[in-house]
């Protein structure tokens, strides 16, 4: 699954697929409900999603806010926890059981460095990334919860397939009820 | 329509599936050129090979029908068979149409020389389209491919051809971009 995925980018040749295939090799099955990444807890792994289906959300004292979405084939982690070493402020829960493969950040960095085409497949991710953020920005900036949903149909129109719609409403900043009346 | 400007919407159009084909189907990987997302659908290669089965027919026609040239009335005319023809190939046209036996590709073994000849077919029709110029679109000279003894007029023929190619490199475009979706994606 993981290889088929990776076959999937253009310039990967066998090298590539034959090392990160190697080296993704913790398995992590998650049922419904359970957590990949708690509050606090420091991230050290990348994840690639299996299957199944998990939401991104940040905590507060009154609710839960989406702030995003993953089900195969994605790769996911708590980014800045990943990245800085420091406590997630983020959750990571599985909405449907899931399956994973994990790689350690060492051991994914150790390939950025030996496989240029991974460090390209790297970057172009993090440009994607952070186009889809701007965008995201943009959704939030925007007061007409329509135009919110709007922009999310033309960029993810699939995601209403696979995402129970309560989330969808937290994801889009309105109620359920007011998703419900848009749809 | 005006035979020159008829005959250089053509050109254009056959330019911008060269430059389709170039910029976004050949840097593609084999993998990705192959990719059905289910054994119905075609991949890039099988759109493009169902393409080259036509050019392999309709070309020599093409060049046949040409070899006394005429001057050209001004005007391009269409005849019942090619306007019913254009309909059912036409991009806009969201019918599927079943594809007669030996014109379907699906699951014979192909590589990157069907892209090549994708694209040499292409060089091949615009020498064509440039040379119609002093042919007489409006002859029935071009016999229909899956049953010979219906001819179309020289301009109708070229344009189904055209559009025909329109409509198959659009979905090849599709399958290239489904084929890409089920790459991984980062997601922070």
């Amino acid at each position: 699954m993981l290889a088929d995925a990776l076959g999937q980018v253009p310039y990967f040749s066998a090298r590539e697929v034959e090392a990160l295939v190697a080296a993704w090799n913790k398995p992590i099955t998650l049922r419904r409900g359970e957590y990949l990444v708690q509050h606090g807890q420091v991230e050290r792994n990348l994840y690639f999603v299996k299957s199944g289906l998990l939401r991104i959300y940040y905590p507060t004292e009154t609710e839960e806010i989406c702030v995003g979405f993953a089900y195969a084939p994605n790769v996911v982690c708590s980014f800045p926890s990943f990245v800085h070493g420091t406590p997630s402020e983020y959750c990571i829960q599985a909405l449907r059981q899931s399956e994973l493969l994990g790689i350690s950040k060492n051991d994914f960095a150790a390939l950025l460095e030996l496989l240029p085409n991974i460090a390209r497949f790297w970057r172009e991710e993090l440009e994607k990334v952070l186009v889809g953020r701007i965008d995201r920005e943009i959704d939030l900036l925007l007061a007409e919860p329509e135009r919110r949903l709007e922009r999310l149909l033309r960029r993810s129109p699939h995601i209403f397939q696979l995402v129970p719609k309560k989330y969808i409403a937290s994801y889009l900043r309105m109620t359920p009820e007011t998703l419900s009346r848009l749809r | 329509m005006n035979a020159n400007t008829f005959l250089q919407q053509l050109q254009a159009a056959v330019r911008r599936l060269q430059q389709t084909t170039e910029a976004e189907l050949a840097p593609l990987s084999s993998e990705v050129l192959n990719y059905k997302s289910n054994a119905q659908s075609w991949s890039v290669f099988e759109c493009l090979e169902h393409l080259n089965r036509y050019s392999r027919y309709y070309l020599p026609a093409f060049e046949k029908a040409m070899q006394h040239p005429q001057r050209s009335s001004a005007e391009v005319g269409y005849s019942w068979l090619g306007k019913k023809s254009l309909e059912v190939v036409r991009p806009g046209n969201g019918k599927a149409s079943k594809t007669v036996k030996h014109m379907n590709p699906a699951g014979s073994q192909l590589s990157r020389g069907v892209l090549e000849e994708f694209l040499q077919h292409q060089s091949r029709l615009l020498a064509v389209l440039a040379a119609a110029h002093t042919a007489d679109l409006n002859r029935k000279a071009v016999p229909v491919e899956f049953f010979r003894l219906l001819k179309l007029r020289l301009g109708e023929a070229l344009e189904f051809v055209v559009l025909h190619e329109e409509r198959h490199v659009q979905q090849a475009q599709r399958a290239a971009k489904q084929a890409q979706a089920a790459a991984p994606a980062l997601v922070v």
